[in-house]
């Protein structure tokens, strides 16, 4: 390493040119990490916070919760067993003086898990006709307050929010948590209609098939979200991109820089310094760059956190960014495997006569 | 007690069809305590000379023996490790990295051999004698010519070693320093016993030697 810090020292433009390069890739690499993580959460974290094994859906939905429908007849073929709860769902738009909000409704029977388990932060579960629960996020980003009215529709009933709920979001959009009934008035006109969307099952259902229906597990249903795979596989592909991009610099870099060196390399060569001394400071030059890089970008990626707003769907997952720094610091070690092996061709004689 | 014996060694260069008969048929024997400098004109194979010594370059055929040993059949590990502890090089050119201090350099060699380098007192004597002892704070390109090869020899000195192999190692100093250094060398073979093989231009300078050899088109006759 001695050689290697010297080095740095002495050429720091050079290396401060690279690793502002590996600064800027790993703040990307961050920033998107913490983005999918972010909008996959949204997606998926209602769901997440039910804790739930699978689910029953009508077999024309194709595993998606927005479109299934489920009759009463068809529910009664359902066999009852603990931990199961009647969900309805239906994007709404919530209405508030001329202002729309996007969100997810879903109905729930009081008698049932769903309900017992909602996680109230302020306010109460709802009690009676047109009492809503909502997600903390209308609060944070939309305006909306405990006691606040609004409707879904000009001729839906007007709601009021008596309890705020966290974590409880679904397909990106702000759940509202009603009675099934008021949900069967804005997706059916009448709270008569005794249709729902779907079952979902705590623990696995220990029924067969069943006519009309099939059972899934709640992973499936959730890469059925609309845009949920696709978006994590965009991120993916993206982040992994940038990850050949930081080996591809980081050997190039090194290369040019050893290929400068080789005359003096091949005297150190001729001095009897051995040739793993001479790889072992390449490797840690590369390790020292992208270490110095990712602090770097992990400061910025914290400041970051701090002033982005909260509308923003980005997460920064520790264990998700660890991870992601981790694959950085490994590139660097595959970038650094070439001019490693140019290092490792020197001929020690090439260094004598001057030539 | 250090020796250096050639065989019949000859080293043919071959670039293509045209072959370079750089050394024929050397018969060369040095023990320690000697002083020897090797004189001849340019393209005659002093270099590659020592480059065989040196174990740099293999010959094409014949025998080297150091300390008796065939020295051909060492692999690269026992190589590396004979020229770090038993050999010093002074080389033409590079000798010296750029981003180093010159006592960076110096630190650089003792990061990898720790022990049996030069005592204080040597060290301070070679220090003083090559009169580099203000010069630990710059790097190599705020250097003259003659202050960088000093520093190199300086360098090779540090390790210590039994056997020294220089090529041309005063050739940017003026005469009075270039004598300065061979009254070194001398000293350093006759009161710490080494053997100093020096290659020069310098016909004035083959006056501090014990022995004296001329190379020239290949064939090495003593003087
Ligand atoms: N790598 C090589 N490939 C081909 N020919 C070479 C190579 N190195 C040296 N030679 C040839 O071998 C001969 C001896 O070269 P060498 O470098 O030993 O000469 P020298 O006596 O050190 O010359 P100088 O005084 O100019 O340094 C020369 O003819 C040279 O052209
Ligand atoms: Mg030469």
């Amino acid at each position: 390493m001695f050689l290697a810090i010297k080095e740095m020292k002495h050429s720091k433009f050079r290396y401060g040119l690279i690793i502002t390069v590996i600064v800027l890739i790993a703040y990307l690499i961050f920033v998107l990490t913490g983005l999918a993580y972010g909008l996959a959460e949204s997606n998926r974290q209602a769901i997440d916070s039910w804790n739930a094994n699978q689910v029953v859906l009508n077999s024309d939905a194709d595993g998606a919760l927005q479109q299934s429908t489920i009759t009463s007849n068809q529910a009664k073929q359902i066999k009852s067993q603990p931990g199961q709860a009647q969900i309805g769902q239906i994007s709404v738009n919530a209405q508030k003086k001329n202002q729309k909000t996007s969100a997810s409704m879903v109905g729930i029977n009081s008698n049932q898990f769903i309900y017992q388990n909602v996680n109230i932060i302020q306010g109460r579960k709802f009690k009676h006709q047109n009492e809503v629960i909502v997600d903390q996020s209308m609060v944070q980003n939309n305006g909306y307050h405990l006691g606040d009215h609004f409707k879904v529709s000009n001729n839906s009933p007007t709601f009021k929010i008596v309890g705020i709920t966290k974590n409880a979001k679904l397909n990106v959009a702000p759940v509202i948590y009603s009675s099934m009934g008021d949900f069967r008035k804005v997706k059916f006109g009448s709270r008569n209609v005794n249709n729902i969307s779907a079952v979902i099952m705590k623990h696995n259902l220990k029924q067969g098939k069943i006519n009309g229906l099939e059972k899934i597990s709640i992973q499936q249903m959730i890469q059925k979200i609309p845009g949920y795979s696709a978006q994590n596989s965009t991120f993916i592909f993206m982040i992994g991109f940038l990850l050949l991009i930081t080996v591809i610099i980081i050997a190039i870099f090194l290369y040019i820089l050893t290929m400068q060196k080789i005359p003096y390399f091949a005297v150190l060569k001729v001095q009897g310094i051995a040739t793993k001394y001479l790889v072992k400071n390449v490797i840690g030059q590369s390790l020292l760059i992208t270490i110095l890089g990712i602090i770097i970008s992990g400061i910025l990626t914290g400041l970051t956190a701090m002033i982005i707003p909260s509308a923003v769907p980005i997460i920064f997952n520790y264990p998700l960014i660890f991870g992601a720094a981790g694959l950085i610091i490994l590139m660097s070690i595959i970038g650094s495997i070439i001019p490693t092996r140019s290092i490792m061709k020197i001929d020690p004689a090439k260094a004598i006569g001057g030539n | 007690m250090s020796t250096i014996e050639m065989k019949n060694i000859s080293k043919i260069y071959q670039n293509g069809t045209t072959k370079t008969y750089a050394l024929k048929d050397i018969q060369f024997k040095a023990d320690n305590g000697n002083f020897i400098t090797i004189t001849g004109p340019s393209g005659a194979g002093k270099s590659t000379f020592l480059e065989i010594i040196g174990g740099l370059l293999t010959p094409t055929s014949g025998k080297l023996l150091i300390n008796h040993h065939s020295y051909q059949n060492l692999n690269k590990k026992e190589k590396e490790k004979f020229r770090l502890n038993t050999l010093g090089f002074i080389l033409q050119s590079y000798n010296l990295l750029p981003y180093l201090k010159v006592e960076e350099q110096f630190q650089l060699v003792h990061k990898v051999k720790k022990d049996n380098n030069v005592g204080p007192k040597l060290w301070k004597w070679i220090v003083d004698e090559l009169g580099i002892q203000k010069l630990n704070q710059q790097y190599p390109d705020e250097l003259s010519g003659g202050q960088k090869q000093r520093v190199a020899i300086a360098r090779a000195l540090y390790t210590n070693p039994q056997i020294i192999l220089a090529d041309e190692p005063t050739a940017s100093l003026d005469s009075a320093r270039a004598f300065k250094v061979m009254k070194m060398f001398k000293q350093l073979a006759q009161k710490d016993n080494k053997l100093i093989i020096v290659v020069t231009h310098d016909l004035r300078l083959t006056q501090f030697a014990d022995q004296h050899y001329q190379i020239i088109d290949g064939q090495i006759t003593k003087a």
